[in-house]
């Protein structure tokens, strides 16, 4: 068996191509290390049974973090046959450096320019072929995205995993002064020769986003005010589409579940029907307002705009000793608790780290928003409805704040803080709804057991 | 000698040193960050907020903090 690697530096879309190549659907996030869990998977390339692997977007093959330390270990403990490396092409000149450490230890790579459409919309245009034979290896434009060089790019992998390896595979070792140097150096002449950029470049809707969403009076505001009109959107469309899929189950419980009963025992009757089927009925209609709610968040995450939202509220993170990204976590507990914790691990420092999961679960979680959603439909009307949920979601920031600000000297930090805002990007359709299925899944699987239960009791 | 943190909003630099360890100077290096580089302050979040960067077509939050490790002569332009 072939054991294929995809490495590449976060936000170069490694994870939409592994998906791309594994037809499975790993999640896609635009922060930093989002793929915490390795995604792995057997396919059949080139005559071989093949084993994908996506380890974490990282910056650079040495270094302490989480990250880092888990793809020096699975390289210096692993056999690698072929390293796919991921860039994203308008960022080439600083991205090659991976490649070459990568190539220092004799491990074949193909070379995947992704992003090409997004260099090609900046005006910047790279000589694929002449950069292949300069470091040769195999340089395939692709674009994960839109699904352009798939095709090529497995030709080449192909190729390269059927020619014999003969020099040994080393292990990874610290780079000193002189070899940093001299890859800077490669990287400049290869740069020059193969690479042309654009006189001024073309990004502009990038920046006029931000000009918008970083704002100094306005950029909170309108976050908030995103926030606020995802739930009203959800509210607004995800409500009569609710009570029409439980008027429908009524009926059909009348009408057709009910006769079949007459003849059984009291107490069976009402455990399946009033039970059981009242379970999962209930679960089942909540369904459209989950499916609403991960396919906006998944448009807000790809998007870039989170990294947005962790530069605003930096300023407030610091004063309480948690850090943008600790806030993307945060967010990202708002959707499930679980995954965010989990998420806890590439911060680079345990006092970080701690502070960020300890108060992570005040975050109210989708799971917790179903709940809050019964209540709240149950209790208010449908025009305080969002004023409510939108008052729930600020005491839970409130909550959080609060909790951060006592126990910061806990937990201090030292250690730098630098995130990278990567231009706006917005997922496809494609993206949206492979996202979306997965995450239904996922909530299917957990929250059903526990509102069937809930219900057998009642 | 004048730090990253003495940019005005919109103004360029060229990075001359960055004052930090080594594995710290790696990482920054590997996100475009690396001597004589030039680096242009987009915008300063307030109330000593973060910094939003520029280094080639690389964007950047960084830290008043990080910011002041990192030492710059003036740009032409």
């Amino acid at each position: 068996m072939k054991r294929i690697a995809f490495l590449g530096m976060p936000n170069t879309g490694k994870s939409t191509l592994f998906n791309r190549l594994s037809g499975s659907s790993a999640r896609v996030g635009n922060w930093p290390g989002i793929t915490v869990d390795l995604h792995a998977v057997k396919t059949f390339l080139g005559g071989h049974i093949a084993e994908l692997v996506d380890l974490p977007g990282i910056y650079d093959l040495q270094g302490l973090s989480e990250d880092e330390k888990i793809v020096q270990s699975f390289i210096n403990q692993n056999k690698i046959d072929l390293a796919i490396v991921v860039l994203c092409s308008a960022q080439i000149e600083r991205q090659l450096s991976l490649l070459l450490q990568l190539q220092k230890l004799n491990i074949p790579c193909v070379l995947a320019l992704n992003m090409h459409d997004e260099a090609k919309k900046m005006g910047i245009t790279i000589d694929a072929l002449l950069l292949e034979k300069k470091l040769k290896t195999p340089a395939i434009k692709t674009s994960a995205k839109y699904g352009e060089g798939i095709a090529e790019l497995l030709k080449a992998c192909t190729k390269v995993i059927n020619q014999k390896v003969t020099t040994p595979i080393k292990k990874i070792k610290p780079l000193n002064a002189s070899d940093q140097i001299s890859n800077e150096k490669t990287i400049q002449t290869l740069i020059k020769l193969t690479v042309k950029y654009p006189i001024k470049l073309n990004d502009k809707n990038t920046k006029k986003l931000d000009r918008l969403f970083l704002d100094p009076y306005w950029g909170l505001p309108i976050f908030f005010i995103i926030v606020f009109s995802v739930f009203q959107f959800i509210f607004t469309l995800g409500k009569p589409i609710q009570d029409l899929m439980t008027q429908f189950f009524n009926f059909f419980r009348v009408d057709y579940l009910e006769p079949l009963f007459t003849n059984h025992h009291g107490i069976f009757q009402s455990l399946l029907l009033d039970g059981l089927y009242l379970g999962v009925t209930t679960v089942a209609a909540f369904v459209p307002i989950i499916i609403l709610f991960f396919l906006i968040m998944s448009v807000v995450e790809d998007s870039g705009y989170f990294s947005r939202a962790a530069f605003l509220m930096d300023t407030l993170m610091e004063k309480i000793g948690l850090d943008g990204r600790g806030f993307v976590m945060m967010l990202m507990g708002f959707g499930c608790n679980v995954p965010a914790l989990m998420g806890t691990k590439i911060m680079r420092t345990k006092e970080l780290r701690l502070l960020t999961m300890f108060v992570i679960p005040f975050s109210l979680c989708s799971a917790r928003l179903q709940v809050f959603l019964f209540i709240i439909t149950a209790l208010f009307s449908a025009q305080y409805g969002p004023l409510v949920l939108f008052g729930l979601y600020l005491l839970s920031f409130f909550t959080i704040f609060i909790s951060a600000l006592i126990f910061k000297h806990q937990f201090k930090n030292k250690e730098p803080i630098i995130i990278e805002l990567p231009p706006y990007r917005f997922p496809t359709m494609n993206q949206i709804i492979k996202r979306s299925v997965l995450e239904i899944k996922h909530f299917l699987t957990r929250a059903t057991k526990f509102i069937i239960i809930g219900v057998l009791l009642v | 000698m004048t730090t990253l943190l003495e940019l005005a909003e919109g103004q360029s630099g060229i990075i001359h040193k960055l004052n930090m360890d080594r594995l710290l100077i790696q990482r920054l290096n590997a996100m475009g960050l690396r001597r004589g580089k030039k680096i242009t302050v987009l915008r300063k979040a307030q109330f000593k907020g973060p910094f939003h960067i520029m280094i080639d077509t690389t964007e950047l939050m960084i830290r008043e903090h990080e910011a002041s490790l990192i030492n710059i002569t003036s740009a032409a332009g």
